[in-house]
């Protein structure tokens, strides 16, 4: 791989860093499942920098264009400006500060200065360019005895699910304490659809085959890799086979995630919300 | 090489005429159809199509973002070309062997792939995600000139494939992060200077500007044209699909219908103007840009000859349309969508405003990436059907930036479930003939090709290019390729033997009959 990426890896570091300085009382954001947004143009500055940069922009520049940078009183949004995006380090940004411009006075800022103003401004528009540092509510707004009640009744969740510790174990996860392990956001995707690889459900949800040859052998494991032909299984010894679906052998799938799969066009945004509220409090 | 040259000099007429045996642009002919009439692979026998040859592109170290060959491949004169992001590839329509490969040293922009080039009087064009208009001799692959046709600081980045049209290189443009207005670009293709835009917003003043509140959310307001389109020579009408407007998720600073983002669009490519124009999502919130190929129908409605437009949009309907005045014919969905409340007197749906992005998450079907994305859909004339690869999906929605002036997408998605379908749609109905459901989980990557061999050529999302058959869906072959078709198969016939060609990842992948 090339330095190209490594920068970014290290950018991106920062920019996590960066995150958990700026806004110390969120918690860490929630990347979105599934595709990648590809490579963002821009390189992103040192944490020091842009703390620096806030400081002097809240308390010289923040009047006019607005404490986040968008536009305020008589300054125009810095997020959207060509000057401020086509920028390295302060060398456009810089002679419109010491100058000023039109109705924008003059400012005898010093180079240190312009450098951290400009990491600032570079921070809040990539903040707002990558989308994967948008940060999602935590305050869960459905109702938790609602919630309860879709989850013993008409969701039907309890008919799999426990919610107690000591309850018998079953094919499904056990939902103690599960409010303690996922914040909002991810906690109603895994109610949506669960699938995060790193919950501890995650193989006991994976699809199962039965596998039937004409002379009577079985085999039965965990599905790995299916198509229209073929289909890899993972017997619970770890040894895989690969059988065909065309014959000879008969292939019976299972999915227990099949109830899922269909309840989540069923699934309300009321009841998402309530149930959210109902185990998210189930610490 | 003289009869190389030749033809290359008269690859612009060859896009006018039935798809046969050349592939001379992005969507083999102006149509969009993507139905070859070459029938020596044929449903018959399509069991005894083997391997004829592979291509491994090579890109080299400093290569960027995602590598995997989306682009469709022109063929013309006995020469495919092959594109990945900022790399073009000329190889032999034989035997897949290298001719010559060019390499675009790029200043950065978003990497996700590219679709393709356009080639016409031994030139070929194509896009880079730094948004420039490269211009490559056709025969060594050396760069005659480039231009820059949007700034890469603004956070746009192009991946489209140039359409050319008479004397027009049309180029698109992409770049939903910033909020920055959308174009469609006609430039000359001895120099690339540009001879029209067409904004995708309107201005103040202009007709159109009523579905917007402000100057500053039309000056913002997205649409962008990162896809071909298709043309009617008789008509002189270049069709196009929008973009879907900015703020992608927040629409609190752009109340309105916002056109004419998420629109098929009929241009005038001599003028740029504006003739007509239809939108399939009003006041879009989810991402869904209307950019899927335009598909040009000569059919009939009711029994009267008409000349029709079908698109299957990315927000799961199925829209038929006139395409000589942009009149409705038929609204349908093709997929489970829990988004909208109907359709309004015009044949368009009725967002739900319930399901707009919100700040403790909304369920809607389809996800932000639709029914359809961008893969190529196929017409088959003799089924009358028309093929699309389609998600069934459902995310959550958040708005993250509650702001009166929201900036950026404003929200993000969480994509919870994705399954995989190929459906073929009755043209005139909208009706869904037959469906296949890919087993697995995974995104859609393939386009589709029909032929007049009474084939369906299709990846799926595991691992092989399959054929089926177009009249009830069949697996008739198929060859697994070890990863995903990752483009849309096209084929071709060179000295009285027809090729399916397909790219997966990395590879491009010949087959043709034993010989």
């Amino acid at each position: 791989m090339g330095e190209m990426v490594w920068i970014r890896r290290l950018g991106l570091v920062i920019l996590v860093v960066a995150t958990a300085i700026l806004h110390a009382q969120t918690p860490t954001p929630v990347a979105p499942r599934g595709g990648g947004i590809g490579l963002i143009s821009r390189s992103i500055p040192d944490a020091a920098l842009v703390e620096r940069g806030k400081a002097i922009f809240t308390s010289a520049c923040s009047f006019c264009h607005g404490m986040n940078a968008k536009g305020g009183d008589g300054g125009p949004d810095l997020i959207r400006s060509v000057t401020v995006l086509r920028d390295e380090g302060g060398n456009l940004i810089g002679p419109v500060v010491l100058a000023g411009r039109g109705a924008m006075p003059k400012f005898d800022f010093t180079p240190d200065q312009i450098t951290q103003v400009a990491a600032f401004l570079r921070y809040t528009t990539q903040m707002t360019i990558d989308r994967r540092t948008y940060e999602l509510s935590t305050v869960p707004t459905g109702d938790a005895k609602a919630g309860a009640a879709f989850f013993q009744g008409a969701g039907q969740c309890s008919r799999c699910h426990a919610v107690a510790q000591q309850q018998t174990p079953s094919e499904a996860s056990n939902l103690a304490g599960i409010g303690a392990r996922y914040d909002l956001s991810t906690l109603q995707s895994q109610i949506a659809y669960p699938n995060l690889r790193a919950s501890p459900g995650y193989e006991r949800g994976r699809m199962r085959a039965i596998v039937s040859q004409p002379d009577g052998t079985q085999t039965a494991g965990i599905v790995e890799a299916l198509d229209d032909f073929s289909v890899r299984v993972r017997d619970a010894a770890g040894a895989r086979q690969t059988f065909s679906r065309q014959g000879p052998a008969t292939i019976q799938l299972l999915d227990p995630l099949e109830f899922h799969e269909q309840a989540l066009y069923r699934l309300t945004d009321a009841d998402l919300h309530n149930l959210a509220a109902y185990l998210g409090g189930l610490k | 090489m003289r009869r190389f040259l030749a033809t290359l000099l008269i690859a612009g007429p060859l896009v006018a005429q039935p798809l046969s045996k050349t592939w001379p642009t992005y969507n083999g002919d102006y149509t969009g159809r993507r139905h070859s009439t070459l029938d020596q692979i044929n449903s018959a026998n399509v069991s005894n199509l083997v391997p004829a040859w592979t291509f491994k592109i090579e890109p080299g170290k400093g290569t960027l973002g995602n590598t995997d060959i989306k682009s469709t491949p022109l063929m013309v004169d006995g020469v495919l070309y092959v594109t990945i992001s900022d790399h073009v590839w000329a190889i032999s329509a034989k035997t897949g062997k290298q001719v010559w490969h060019y390499h675009w040293p790029s200043q950065g922009g978003i990497h996700i792939g590219n679709r393709g080039v356009a080639v016409a009087r031994a030139r070929v064009y194509f896009e880079t995600p730094d948004n420039y208009l490269v211009c490559l001799n056709a025969v060594t692959g050396k760069k005659l000139w480039h231009v820059e046709i949007a700034d890469v600081k603004q956070e746009y980045f192009s991946t489209a494939a140039p359409m050319i049209v008479k004397n027009h290189v049309i180029v698109g443009v992409g770049g939903d992060s910033l909020d920055v207005p959308g174009y469609l670009e006609a430039r000359n293709p001895v120099n690339g200077k540009l001879q029209w835009r067409w904004n995708t917003t309107p201005r103040p003043g202009q007709s159109g500007a009523e579905t917007w509140p402000s100057k500053t959310s039309m000056e913002h307001g997205g649409g962008m044209t990162w896809m071909p389109g298709t043309y009617d020579p008789q008509l002189n009408l270049y069709y196009l699909g929008t973009g879907n407007p900015n703020p992608v998720h927040a629409p609190q600073s752009r109340l309105g219908d916002n056109l004419w983002t998420c629109s098929i669009v009929a241009l005038n490519p001599d003028t740029g103007k504006l003739v007509w124009y239809y939108q399939v999502s009003p006041h879009d919130t989810h991402d869904w840009d209307a950019v899927q190929t335009p598909v040009l129908i000569d059919g009939d409605v009711r029994g009267q000859k008409r000349k029709l437009l079908a698109q299957a949009s990315r927000n799961g309907y199925y829209f038929l349309l006139d395409r000589s005045t942009g009149e409705h014919v038929v609204t349908a969905p093709f997929i489970r969508l829990n988004w909208s409340k109907g359709l309004n007197s015009k044949g368009q749906p009725i967002p739900d405003v319930a399901k707009d992005p919100k700040t403790d998450g909304v369920l809607v079907s389809p996800g932000g990436g639709g029914g359809p994305n961008w893969q190529a859909p196929a017409f088959n004339p003799e089924t009358g059907l028309l093929y699309v690869n389609a998600a069934e999906s459902m995310s959550i929605f958040y708005l993250t930036d509650t702001d009166e002036n929201p900036q950026g997408y404003g929200g993000r998605e969480s994509i919870q479930l994705s399954r995989a379908w190929l459906k073929a749609i009755d043209y005139k109905t909208g009706q869904i003939k037959w469906s296949h459901q890919f087993p697995g989980r995974l995104p859609i990557t393939a386009g589709i090709l029909s032929t007049a061999g009474k084939l369906l050529f299709t990846g799926d999302i595991a691992q092989s290019l399959i054929a089926f058959d177009p009249v009830n869906g069949n697996i008739l072959w198929h060859s697994t390729l070890g990863t995903a078709v990752t483009n849309a198969p096209i084929t071709y016939d060179l000295m009285g033997r027809q090729y399916i060609v397909a790219g997966a990842g990395d590879t491009m992948y010949a087959f043709a009959l034993r010989p």
